[in-house]
């Protein structure tokens, strides 16, 4: 690994320098965009394999029931309106009408149910599940409007019909078995038929898809002609490639790669806040972390401001709990917030019984405070790992490394094999921290720290319930107060999202591009 | 000659059988597990529905014997990521990877045997400084940074030549582009792999120079050319062609950086993602390919030994 950290450092440092400046920004692509992703797409939403690359893809394809608003709100999409009955247990969706699949035919109710019948069938697998728990039954009340049936009231379902949620067609699956759903290349490989604003054109796989706008888009006409998805796998070679000119817009993940795009001609780069967070979930089974003292102190120990220059160039914020400033409303900025302070650290150690041994290691009833930090060798979190072992070290605290590869990372990750476990969250913008937090969730959920405390059980529960927006926002402020109090997990930062597209772009809103994606034929190439 | 064949086919299969049992094993039992398996956001009861769906419900010889009876019938089965038929992916893929592997090939042979033979017939001279200069650059170089040095300067730069894929998307197909898109990696590849061929070329030939058959010829005063030509060269050949047994496979089986790099759709990828996604028929799929390619060069190679020197007998 250390192997490849430094060969993508020369890598990087090759474009930062520019090596070659070119003489104009590069040239201008025609009448469509080109954007990169990293590896062949799945064209059904809800196929086990619909990652990462396939988002991009599907998103243009389809559409949900609700989106992500450019106001920075949830708005219907292919819902007009709904309500929830006084209980919270009924949602009714107002289906747009007039909508057309690509191939012409008309989108019913029938669509949505066939969609969620899938979601629903246990014996799929279908991906993202997760996120469907509470609904029991989707019913087909007329052609233009569909009921859910909750289990128990959950307010952010308007959030979760929204996001990778795209209603396909029940007659692309028409004398086909469930059980053969995600062998049905024709459509899941193929050629998707989906409602949204570009159709399938042309797929090579391993290299590039192109769809080309589709007129009769209830949405309004995308000005675009084409979009194509070039199949890129190296982050490096993205980056020559958009300062060739051959790539409309990209991600830059490694904010390292700014510096290679900024300052050229025709070249925009940007950024926003996600609701994101990136953080340590320390085990709330292991004794060492139960004391809310010990967690609080590992919060002072370090020097976040410092740690966002170093490996994030400044592009990012250093959190104070897990609901960030993107929630607008549902932030609260008045909790208690942790700045580096060693000392204070050593106090609140100290407090909760630790004593510094011979080694300046803290020991508590004959035991050491060591830890193991577990985390995906990807990104920059090898470094990032080591500077919290330097962090920790420097208040007395031992961690031992240790680096997986992500898929084993995940396996320890889903048998909750580990001490403390450093990781990301990319949440549904909704407020909504039941599946992260709460006690349920802690064995089999999203749980990741294991965290288990009933007054912010009561909290997450009650937001659920809450059917307005005044009493969800009262509830959710003050889960984060607690939560920045308690500390069930230790928060390092808001990460921004940074792209860079070319100037002749216009007409991306300010949302974060997966989001900006389904707003595609607002998008203008000048 | 025939049961020569008979014989070498028949280890073939038992070097087929051996290689795909502990690569079976191997990948079955790395850490980890299928990509679509190990989400953040699963559930165990779609974990559960998962595994049964790819038959990993099932003990780990059942799913050997499993997919040996198909594979016998050339049926690699489904991917465990998108699902696709592994036969089906690799048809795609393999021949993208002989295109670029195979011009790489020609482009190390074509530049790397005369190279290495004007070094060996003038040591020491400012021709062979140069070329052994250039070796050992070749070898030297990392393919990530040669690759991302050579977008910035004919891409970015110059913009003559095109960084990536195999053609540029919706184009109809055409000789000059699909070269276009060719150069690049099968420059990057070749530089890799043309140093060997010089080295050996130049090393085999200097010492078949040495020989007393090749003082023997001059002396009867054949013209030094003839000499290279007719009696050095040719059993200088021999070591040269072992490492172009070796070369082949190594092409065949997918320049993974350069494909990752130049975004080439060939097995190099597939064979990288499919591991890091624990798509276990899909390993074996390509593991089986590659060792087909091995186990047929080796007798090509050793076949072409006999026919470059016949004392060399079969049997």
């Amino acid at each position: 690994m250390r192997v490849r950290a430094f060969a993508m450092a020369l890598v990087g440092l090759l474009l930062i320098t520019g090596f070659l400046r070119p003489a104009a920004g590069g040239p201008a692509p025609g009448g469509g965009i080109v954007f990169p992703i990293v590896g062949d797409p799945t064209f059904n939403p809800w196929h086990p394999r619909h990652f990462v690359e396939s988002i991009f893809v599907t998103r243009v394809l389809f559409n949900g029931l609700t989106k992500w608003g450019k106001e920075s709100r949830w708005v219907g999409d292919l819902a007009e309106s709904w309500d929830v009955a006084a209980d919270g247990l009924t949602w009714t969706f107002k289906l747009r009408r007039g909508v057309k699949w690509h191939d012409g035919r008309d989108f019913t109710a029938d669509d949505v149910k066939f969609t969620y019948d899938i979601v629903l069938n246990p014996r799929l697998g279908a991906t993202g599940r997760a996120a469907f728990t509470s609904i029991q039954e989707v019913r087909v009340v007329d052609p233009n409007t569909v009921q859910f049936l909750l289990s128990v009231p959950q307010a952010s379902i308007v959030a979760v019909v929204g996001v990778n949620a795209g209603i396909i067609p029940r007659h692309a699956f028409a004398g086909v078995a469930p059980e053969n759903y995600w062998t049905h290349d024709a459509f899941n490989k193929r050629m998707p038929i989906g409602t949204g604003a570009y159709k399938m054109k042309e797929y090579v796989s391993g290299s590039y898809v192109t769809l080309e706008k589709n007129p009769n888009y209830f949405g309004g006409a995308p000005s675009i002609d084409t979009i194509t998805y070039k199949v890129l796998p190296d982050v490096n070679a993205q980056v020559a490639q958009f300062l060739a000119g051959d790539l409309t817009l990209l991600f830059i993940d490694n904010p390292v790669l700014v510096k290679a795009v900024q300052g050229r001609p025709n070249v925009e780069v940007n950024t926003l806040p996600q609701n994101n967070f990136y953080y340590i979930a320390p085990s709330h089974r292991n004794p060492l972390f139960q004391d809310r003292r010990v967690r609080q102190a590992m919060m002072y120990a370090w020097d976040r401001p410092a740690m966002i220059r170093g490996f994030l160039e400044g592009f990012a914020t250093p959190a104070s709990g897990p609901i960030t400033p993107v929630l607008k409303n549902y932030f609260n900025p008045n909790v208690k917030t942790y700045e580096f302070d060693r000392a204070r650290a050593r106090q609140l150690l100290a407090e909760a019984g630790w004593t510094p041994g011979s080694d300046g290691i803290l020991v508590k009833g004959g035991q050491r405070f060591r830890f193991s930090l577990m985390y995906p060798t990807i990104q920059y979190f090898e470094p990032l790992a080591a500077l919290v072992q330097q962090y920790y070290r420097a208040v007395g605290i031992d961690v031992v490394l240790d680096g997986r590869d992500f898929n084993t990372l995940i396996q320890n990750l889903l048998a909750r094999r580990y001490d403390a476990m450093m990781v990301w969250w990319i949440m549904p913008e909704d407020p909504d921290f039941f599946n992260y937090a709460h006690s349920s969730a802690a064995d089999r959920g999203f749980n990741v720290p294991m965290y288990a405390n009933k007054e912010a059980d009561a909290l997450l529960e009650a937001g659920r319930k809450a059917s307005t927006v005044a009493e969800r926002e009262r509830i959710y402020k003050k889960f984060q107060e607690l939560a920045a109090e308690d500390l069930p997990y230790l928060y390092l930062w808001w990460p921004n999202e940074i792209r860079a597209w070319n100037k002749r772009l216009k007409g991306v809103p300010p949302i974060h591009l997966r989001a900006a994606f389904q707003w595609v034929n607002e998008w203008k190439l000048e | 000659m025939g049961r020569y064949l008979l014989e070498r086919a028949f280890q073939a299969l038992v070097v087929l059988i051996v290689v795909s049992t502990l690569t079976f094993a191997m990948v079955s039992l790395a850490p980890g597990g299928p990509a679509i398996m190990m989400t953040m956001e699963s559930t165990p009861e779609q974990r559960e529905a998962l595994a049964h769906q790819l038959g990993l419900d099932q003990p780990l010889p059942v799913r050997y014997f499993k997919w040996i009876g198909s594979a016998l019938r050339a049926d690699f089965g489904r991917s465990f990521g998108d699902r696709r038929k592994v036969n089906e992916v690799i048809l795609e893929r393999l021949p993208n990877t002989l295109l670029l592997g195979g011009t790489a090939l020609v482009l190390s042979i074509l530049i790397g045997i005369p190279a290495g033979i004007i070094s060996a017939t003038r040591r020491y001279s400012l021709s062979d400084y140069v070329v052994t200069f250039f070796s050992f650059i070749g070898v030297s170089i990392p393919a990530f940074w040669f690759a991302i040095l050579l977008i910035l300067m004919f891409t970015v730069h110059l913009d003559w030549l095109p960084a990536s894929g195999m053609a540029a998307p919706g184009m109809p197909f055409s000789l000059a582009n699909r070269l276009s898109h060719l150069i690049l990696p099968a420059t990057v590849l070749a530089t890799a792999t043309l140093p060997n061929l010089v080295r050996f070329m130049r090393s085999a030939l200097i010492e078949e120079i040495g020989q007393d058959y090749v003082r023997t010829a001059r002396a009867k005063g054949l013209p030094n050319r003839q000499v290279l030509s007719r009696h050095a060269l040719r059993n200088a050949m021999i070591p040269v062609v072992t490492v172009l047994g070796v070369l082949i496979p190594r092409l065949a089986g997918g320049a993974v950086i350069t494909e990752t790099i130049f975004g080439w759709p060939g097995m190099g990828q597939l064979a990288v993602s499919s591991t890091i996604g624990r798509d276990y028929p899909m390993v074996m799929g390509i593991t089986v390919v590659v060792a087909v390619v091995v186990i047929v060069s080796n007798l090509l190679v050793d076949l072409a030994y006999g026919w470059l020197d016949p004392r060399i007998t079969y049997g």
